[in-house]
């Protein structure tokens, strides 16, 4: 098998108003590999995928494929030259087939002699495809907006094989996929391979990247850093390139107690909604409770409930604060009783993206801060300096607009929302989704500050290795129902969980 | 000041300017003003000095006083994303009620105007969020169910007594505008119900699970918007001094256009603001009035305006919350 070269990109550099978001970029990719594109949030890799993929046209540098300049003057372009990317958020178009999805803007193939479409055969060869994939259970005349988040990226995925691409770009996508669907995406990945085709795959999870790729491109504040083979380097040595300076071992918790009060602070009992099947589960002062669990088993709608933002078919949930207990039914409730929530989708729900850091961080907190009717500017902008500085934002300043902050900043912005009200329960949905290596530590520390502080959380996880890492007890959920309690240990690895989610 | 701390103010100030997203912050704030004064010299001059007279700034004034009312209460639903198009209509029939209850005194009618300005907003936002109708269908529906109402009751005109003539005059307006405006500056700048008008229009999901009431807090909104219809409805029955099946229509439309003028995106948000309540009445009182004294007829002015009315909301909108317009 060659290795020869098939993309090189040469000193691209791509301004975004006065952010550098590319940096004189220059590496090659080869044939018949699989190269990992890491780095963190901010790094530039999304912005280089979009470059090579011909959505972003770079201010500086060329590009070469197998020798001949390529300058793609948009996707469509790209495609054709049979380049091309599976994105981390919706790619489809809701209110059409499986079938007219994948083959969308290619509906002239179809064309039968009265020159309408031949939906039957549209169907067949989509039906064809998917078995390709590895998929059967995926019907091309089911409509996409009635199928789950998962199976509409692998429709996505089909739609790319569907054009025998040469190069596949893959930005982040696993974060919005469970196993199964991860699944089928690595053997997309390793069937290209065996084609001699390439793909470059863009992930935050190191662990995945270690695993799935023959060699990793580190990038840092838009600038390439280095390519190293798999085999021949460490997770650390990795981290330390991305990040740029020593990061410890300790990632997450070292210890192995599993110490926390007895009294319970946020408990529910036989919840009954939607997936979720007669859940009942306590959570305790100074316990940090993990959910674990494939994407759409209940675990993120379970932190919802908990929360009063689905209201449960039956079953209720009470937080106990100072001697006192409170039915929640509203999250107004549960904010007034110090309990607080990180959605996982925070760009959609967590965040007001147009305003400025300080108006997301006081806005639980105003009832707090009013004094009569009133709300000083003041105290509001106390409150959130404290926020931000608690939680170390990076920032020109708090009136600064919350949409041009890299995704950790963000998610910073969000904790501290919860830190500045003093809330005393966390529920923290996917808290490190799509949050680099740096920022990542950062909330660790902070759960365990918050810990040793007394304070309780209950963190919901998709990554094992972080629900292992970080929790004092597990649950694990399957099918809307709970499986199964671990307790921390040594004996709990990934394996022996997995064993109960799927 | 030494050279050294000049020369770091000037770097500051650099830096600022450079800064692509403070800049621009900057310039959008100052559009409005700039306007204002653009307004009033382009008319003046074409004008011949006409604008700028006593006699002339006082029917100004009465423009601006109508408009201010009306937008006081609109500000709240737009900065929650929303309009409401039945605030003409709404205006309409509370001085129809009000004229009914005149017997009563001026005080009595004019909290029968407001109390059913604020009845119908209720109604309004009750709808919008029952139904989960979008708001601006919903108040669509209102404005010609009460127009029609409007146009019954009011066919032959409603009169009011004579002597209450003494409210339609420059004082009383004045310190009505300045009152509301104050209150209005306060409720919406200085009190949880303000800023939770904001983040509802900046982020809906966002702000249910910071815990704001979403659905309460735009019903109360609409309840706001009514109640100012009501009181414009009321001063435009005292200056007219009889209610006629037209009274108040075209209200929402000045409003909005005023708001919008003043520079507060109509998707509502962070960028809302009341300063664009006042700075977008005068404008537009002042081009509206500056339009006529060029005697351009009402159909050529109404095309002006929905000129500037594209002009305005393409230059305010927050293309930033959507992708693709829908």
């Amino acid at each position: 098998m060659s290795h020869e070269t098939v993309l090189s990109v040469k000193g691209i550099t791509k301004l975004f108003a006065s952010t550098r978001a590319l940096v004189d970029v220059t590496l090659d990719f080869k044939a018949g590999e699989v190269r990992g594109l890491i780095g963190e949030n901010g790094s530039g890799k999304s912005t280089l995928s979009n470059v090579i993929s011909g959505q972003l046209h770079p201010d500086d540098g060329t590009m070469e494929l197998h020798g001949k300049p390529y300058k793609p003057a948009n996707n469509v372009d790209a495609k054709n030259h049979k380049i091309c990317m599976i994105v981390q958020e919706m790619g489809t178009i809701d209110g059409m087939t499986v079938a007219a999805n994948i083959f969308l803007g290619k509906e002239d193939i179809f064309q039968n002699k009265a020159g309408l479409l031949d939906t039957k055969r549209m169907n067949s060869e989509a039906a064809r495809i998917l078995k390709e994939i590895g998929v059967d259970y995926i019907k091309p005349e089911a409509l996409v907006n009635k199928m789950p988040f998962e199976d509409r990226k692998i429709v996505e995925m089909a739609r790319a094989m569907y054009l025998e691409p040469e190069i596949l770009i893959v930005d982040e996508t696993t974060t919005a996929l469970s196993q199964k669907g991860r699944d089928i995406l690595y053997d997309i990945m390793a069937k290209m391979k065996e084609q001699n085709k390439t793909v470059i795959f863009i992930s935050h999870d190191l662990d995945e990247v270690m695993s799935k790729c023959d060699s990793i491109s580190v990038m840092r504040d838009g600038s390439y850093v280095d390519t190293l083979q798999v085999k021949d380097c460490t997770p650390s040595q990795i981290r330390q390139l991305m990040v740029g300076r020593e990061i410890g071992d300790e990632y997450y918790r070292a210890d192995y107690n599993h110490e926390y009060s007895d009294e319970v602070v946020l408990e529910c009992e036989n919840i009954n909604a939607g997936i979720l099947k007669d859940i009942s589960l306590q959570l305790h002062k100074g316990e940090i409770l993990g959910l674990a669990g494939l994407t759409d088993c209940g675990i993120h709608e379970l932190g919802k409930v908990l929360f009063g933002l689905i209201t449960p078919a039956t079953g209720s949930v009470h937080v106990h604060r100072d001697g006192h207990t409170a039915e929640i039914k509203k999250p107004i409730t549960a904010i007034h009783n110090k309990v607080g929530y990180v959605s996982k989708n925070r760009d959609q729900e967590a965040l007001m993206l147009l305003s400025s850091i300080q108006d997301n961080i006081s806005l639980p907190s105003l009832d707090m801060l009013k004094k009569g009717f009133i709300i000083f500017p003041k105290s509001e902008k106390e409150l959130a300096l404290k926020g931000a500085d608690q939680m170390q934002i990076k920032m020109r300043g708090i009136d600064q607009t919350v949409m041009y902050l890299s995704g950790g900043n963000k998610q910073k912005v969000v904790l501290a929302k919860w830190i500045g009200n003093g809330s005393e329960i966390l529920i923290l949905d996917c808290p490190t989704r799509g949050i680099d290596v740096g920022v990542k530590a950062a909330i660790y520390r902070l759960m365990e500050k918050l810990k040793a502080e007394g304070k309780s959380i209950l963190m919901i996880s998709e990554e094992l290795p972080e629900v292992i890492g970080m929790s004092d007890r597990i649950l694990v959920l399957k099918d809307g129902e709970i499986q199964k309690e671990f307790m921390r240990g040594p004996e709990v690895t990934e394996s022996v969980i997995i064993e109960y989610m799927i | 000041m030494s050279e050294a701390t000049v020369q770091k103010k000037n770097n500051r100030l650099l830096e600022f300017w450079k800064d692509k997203e403070q800049r621009g912050k900057l310039v959008r704030s100052l559009i409005p003003f700039v306007g204002l004064v653009f307004i009033i010299l382009f008319f003046q001059i074409s004008t011949g000095g006409r604008l700028l007279t006593s006699n002339n700034l006082r029917t100004v004034l009465n423009q601006t006083f109508s408009i201010i009312l009306g937008a006081c209460g609109m500000v709240f639903v737009i900065s929650q994303g929303n309009l409401d198009f039945s605030m003409g209509s709404v205006s309409g029939f509370a001085a129809v009620v009000g004229a009914m209850s005149s017997g009563a005194g001026p005080l009595v009618s004019l909290l029968v105007a407001l109390a059913v300005g604020a009845a119908i907003g209720a109604l309004n936002g009750l709808l919008h969020v029952g139904l989960r109708a979008p708001a601006n269908i919903v108040t669509l529906c209102t404005q010609f169910a009460f127009r029609g109402v409007v146009q019954v009751v009011a066919a032959a005109g409603l009169i009011i007594p004579m002597t209450w003539a003494w409210l339609d005059s420059t004082p009383v307006k004045i310190v009505v505008a300045v009152i509301l405006v104050l209150l209005t500056v306060v409720v919406f700048s200085y009190t949880k119900f303000g800023k939770y008008c904001k983040a509802i229009g900046s982020g809906g999901i966002a702000s249910v699970q910071s815990g704001v009431p979403l659905d309460k807090m735009k019903i109360l909104a609409f309840m706001l918007s009514g109640t100012a219809a009501g009181l414009s409805g009321f001063f435009s029955m005292v200056r007219a001094g009889s209610v006629a099946p037209t009274t108040g229509t075209g209200l929402e439309m000045n409003v909005l256009l005023a708001i919008v003028l003043g520079g507060m995106p109509l998707s509502g948000g962070a960028n809302s603001k009341v300063r664009a309540v006042i700075l977008g009445s005068a404008m537009l009182a002042f081009l509206m009035n500056g339009l006529v004294i060029w005697g351009l007829n009402d159909l050529v002015q109404q095309g002006v305006k929905g000129a500037i009315f594209l002009i305005a909301v393409g230059l305010s909108f927050e293309r930033g919350n959507i992708a693709v317009i829908k």
